[in-house]
């Protein structure tokens, strides 16, 4: 035999030593992130609190979806087919549109910077809602939404209850309102396929980085500004209050 | 030698072989959970919609949460020092009183069966609060409210997310209004120490499954029901805006 039965017994036992070695240290290594990446870390001490990069992600995140979630509203307003579907669209536009305003008036306190685009991800599902229309748009626009508020909806309260800083707290008290708001309307269309929504909210794809990040903004671009639009008289900030005890 | 090489190799490489394996199924079985155990298992279908195991749990703590915290709003605003304390134990009273309404209307529906007493560990923060006095007293009913609702309301947001019940949504609904206000009220006594409180969240104690359990009720036993006492003004539900947008 070319190698001896010694020099293939020590490979055997090596090779499982290394194995074991990789296999202990594995579990351990799965939560590692580097400092740069720890959401937990204080990147800024502002006069409203620290800021970490978790408050910077999440204010970034409001922004991001209003800016794909104003314009599919404005769609599903135009182009729903049942009152329920348009009433959900004036529900996201209104709602989108006061998010956006608080954002735009703390992040330059909180020295954030802004996208002026959503992500690729949020920009294609306009592009594929758009695409449809009829009882085809409501569905694929209302499954989408849901998803996505679904998805967000416990971020917000994570973030609510572990910021310190209180400009990013009035920012997710606005944003859980108003989510619970759209996860409401968006339900009372009657086209959401609950099953789906909750494999999607759980096992959502493992896509590139570069699809789930807003661009950055062209230096000197005007800050994109959603619409208000107060004709369409609701309020979507404050939830109903619950009947009174006694 | 008492043994001879070849057994003591022998013994080294099954001994290897061995921690290789348990090595590498370790992080298999971590997330191993019985069907019995299992959150999103389906345990009934109701007129309502499926009910499951998170869903009948979610219903559980949240009449564990008002058995306990109703109490220490009561004694907020029996020995509350400060006007923001008494403010918070008003809030905790009619809130819980509440959401507890609610969980009493629904879990028949939905065949859920109540505790009558919050988990063992709860009675503790019950019985802190009531050796503690003055600004102790305060700073205690912060403090440890503010991690317990911290802890909570994330999970509230979930159950939200994803149950298909009615009743149940409902219930999610009102206790994400609720547990929102507490935490704002409670924030707003400014004796809450953020450090220990994120600490306190991120990290809690690893306690054995009956201190976290509520005791089941006796059989036969009067449903407990929270009753908020009289002259405490009642509407608390809905926290005021921040800020209200100029489109609404």
């Amino acid at each position: 035999m070319p190698l001896s039965r010694n020099t293939i017994g020590t490979v055997v036992v090596v090779g499982a030593l290394g194995a074991t070695m990789a296999a202990l240290v594995y579990p351990a290594m799965l939560g590692v992130q580097n400092t740069s990446s720890d959401p937990a870390r204080i990147i800024a001490n502002t006069q409203w609190g620290p800021l970490t990069e978790a408050d910077r992600d999440f204010v970034v995140k409001v922004r991001s979806a209003g800016l794909w979630e104003y314009p599919l509203g404005e769609l599903a307003l135009k182009r729903g087919s049942t009152p329920e579907m348009r009433e959900a669209g004036k529900h996201l536009i209104v709602g989108h549109a006061g998010l956006d305003e608080l954002c735009r008036k703390i992040a330059p306190q909180l020295n954030i910077a802004l996208p002026n685009q959503a992500t690729p991800q949020q920009q294609q599902f306009v592009a594929t809602s758009a695409a449809q229309s009829g009882r085809q748009f409501d569905s694929t626009a209302a499954n989408i939404m849901r998803v996505t508020h679904g998805q967000i909806f416990p971020t917000i309260a994570k973030i609510r209850a572990s910021t310190q800083n209180t400009l990013v707290r009035s920012l997710a008290d606005l944003a859980n309102d108003t989510v619970l708001d759209h996860i409401t309307v968006l339900e009372k269309t009657g086209v959401v396929n609950f099953d789906q929504v909750n494999f999607q909210q759980t096992t959502p794809p493992k896509l590139p980085k570069e699809q789930l990040t807003p661009p950055p903004p062209q230096p000197g671009a005007p800050m994109v500004a959603l619409t208000p639009r107060p004709d369409l008289n609701i309020n979507t900030a404050s939830p109903k209050p619950t009947p009174a005890v006694g | 030698m008492r043994f001879s090489r070849g057994i003591i190799g022998t013994v080294f490489v099954g001994g290897a072989l061995s921690a290789t394996l348990a090595a590498l199924a370790y992080p298999g079985m971590l997330g191993m959970q019985y069907t019995s155990g299992d959150p999103s298992r389906v345990i009934a279908d109701t007129p309502y919609g499926p009910l499951t195991e998170a869903d009948r749990d979610f219903v559980v703590k949240v009449r564990s949460a008002g058995l306990w915290e109703f109490p220490s709003g009561e004694m907020a605003l029996q020995k509350g020092t400060s006007k923001a304390v008494h403010t918070a134990g008003q809030h905790l009273v009619i809130g819980h009183a509440a959401l507890d309404a609610t969980c009493r209307r629904i879990a028949p529906q939905l065949g859920i069966t109540l505790p009558n007493q919050p988990t063992p560990q709860q009675q503790g923060f019950v019985a802190t609060l009531k050796s503690d006095s003055g600004r102790q007293f305060d700073s205690d009913l912060a403090n440890i409210l503010r991690v317990t609702h911290g802890q909570i309301f994330p999970a509230i947001a979930k159950i939200r997310a994803t149950t298909k019940n009615t009743l149940v949504r409902q219930l999610a609904n009102q206790a994400n209004d609720v547990v929102l206000d507490h935490i704002t009220v409670l924030e707003n006594t400014d004796l809450v120490d953020f450090d220990q409180v994120n600490f306190q969240e991120t990290t809690p104690p690893k306690l054995p499954a009956a201190q976290v359990t509520p005791p089941a009720p006796l059989p036969g036993e009067p449903v407990v029901a929270l009753i908020p006492p009289a002259g405490v003004p009642t509407n608390t539900a809905t926290p005021a805006p921040a800020v209200t947008p100029t489109a609404g």
